[in-house]
């Protein structure tokens, strides 16, 4: 906190975005006091809204505002310290916190390098109040966890065994243009919207051929439709020269 | 196949937190929101984020029951901590030791017993809450029944440490300087 008294920078757009959208007022002062004095009021402030008592938001507001809009490596680091226990008790309390497999400390970190990725002046205009801007932090803890559950296998080896048809893809990971190319290759041989639906169900949303024919029976009218349909969908499929290197495994 | 086209097409989870709340740009907004209305696994994540975002909004904490009931630490003000159910994720990782994760109303703590070189217990502590400077030094009691087993003062990190202890059910207490102190009523001590 001895730096507490360096100068502080308002850029003209960060000020505009006060003037225009700002509804927790910014008392006269705040803007003028030191990072020790914001993070004492911030600190303080919140203690009063956690006991139910009237308080006053903006000088948490303008600490964030100093650590994300202006890079203030000393406003970062107070940030850090007055929210990493409401981030690490977002994170314990998420539901899928417990699939990640991670330590719940590092998800905490993961969600302070996103949020300094992401907030942008622009995007930190966008938050009228502190409130507004507490759930966007609240969103990049659930958009952590979930990029984490994401990223997880779609099943566990072994896991096909309704599923005969399953088809492994070789080499290196395709980038996000391939896989668009490869998926406009694979829609361009399909016939009609139902072959398309069981192959979006199949292999995009991860369903199995009973899931498929629960959630849509209007299409398939059985599960062994789902099954001979798939199988007809990779024949097809497998024929196609430029689909031989994903499907078999022969090369690109 | 599926493991190359898994969610290929689908909008981040950053994207569809930013769609939920309004702030997406325009275009982005207009592409997740046709993408949502046809992605099952998206909705089901909106909806995950829906719940998440209501049952973990921030809010004042509740008033501490004046007329708690009696534990072995007496009469003075507590919120009473519960315990949740232990993580999967734990488990997974195998070597390490199961947590211990108890929650009250802003109040996390988060327990993880190990064995010493000596065969006793150790147990460290984290605690994570709304208001965390209010835990910065607070006392740590361990007891058994009417036995106090260790004390312990929480560090300004919300971290402490417990040693020298033995299996068997505890009662653990934390006691901040200021405003009612938290209470896990039964913790399994085991490595």
């Amino acid at each position: 906190l001895c730096a507490a008294g360096r100068s502080v920078v308002i850029s003209p757009l960060t000020r505009a975005a006060w003037a225009s959208s700002t509804t927790d007022r910014m008392p006269p002062d705040a803007a003028s006091l030191n990072l020790a004095q914001l993070a004492e009021h911030c600190a303080a402030e919140t203690r009063r809204f956690y006991n139910n008592e009237p308080h006053n938001p903006a000088f948490c507001l303008e600490l964030l505002r100093r650590g994300f809009v202006n890079r203030d490596q000393i406003a970062w680091d107070l940030v850090y310290a007055q929210y990493k226990a409401q981030i690490l008790r977002w994170v314990l309390h998420h539901p899928h916190f417990p699939a990640t497999g991670d330590e719940a400390e590092d998800l905490m970190q993961s969600v302070f390098v996103r949020l300094l990725g992401v907030m942008t002046p622009e995007k930190f205009a966008q938050f009228p109040t502190l409130a507004a801007l507490l759930r966007y932090v609240q969103m990049t803890v659930n958009s952590v966890i979930m990029d984490v559950t994401r990223k997880r296998p779609a099943r566990k080896p072994g896991d096909f065994d309704d599923d005969a048809t399953e088809i492994s893809a070789p080499g290196a990971p395709l980038s996000p243009i391939e896989k668009d190319e490869l998926w406009r290759l694979i829609v361009s041989r399909l016939k009609g919207d139902g072959e398309l639906l069981l192959i979006r169900a199949s292999f995009i949303w991860d369903m199995k051929p009973a899931e498929i024919h629960q959630t849509w029976p209007q299409v398939f009218t059985d599960v062994n439709e789902v099954y001979r349909m798939k199988q007809n969908i990779l024949d097809r499929l497998s024929r196609v020269p430029e689909l031989a290197w994903f499907l078999n495994g022969t090369g690109k | 196949m599926r493991k190359v086209l898994y969610r290929f097409d689908c909008p981040t989870p950053h994207q569809l937190g930013e769609f939920h709340l309004g702030v997406a740009a325009p275009p982005d907004a207009e592409r997740v929101s046709q993408h949502v209305a046809g992605c099952p696994l998206c909705q089901a994540d909106l909806g995950t984020l829906r719940g998440f975002m209501e049952a973990q909004a921030i809010r004042p904490l509740a008033k501490a029951e004046p007329e708690a009931p009696p534990s072995v630490f007496g009469w003075v003000q507590e919120v009473v901590a519960k315990l949740l159910p232990a993580t999967p994720a734990t488990a997974l990782r195998g070597s390490l030791s199961p947590q211990i994760i108890a929650a009250a109303d802003g109040v996390t703590i988060i327990l993880t017993p190990q064995t010493a070189a000596d065969g006793s217990l150790s147990v460290s502590g984290q605690i994570a809450a709304d208001d965390q400077d209010r835990w910065t030094e607070a006392v740590v009691q361990l007891r058994r029944a009417d036995d106090l087993l260790a004390t312990a003062l929480v560090d300004d990190l919300g971290g402490f440490r417990c040693e020298g202890l033995s299996s068997g059910e505890a009662q653990l207490r934390i006691t901040p300087q200021t405003g009612p102190a938290v209470r896990v009523p039964e913790i399994e001590l085991k490595a």
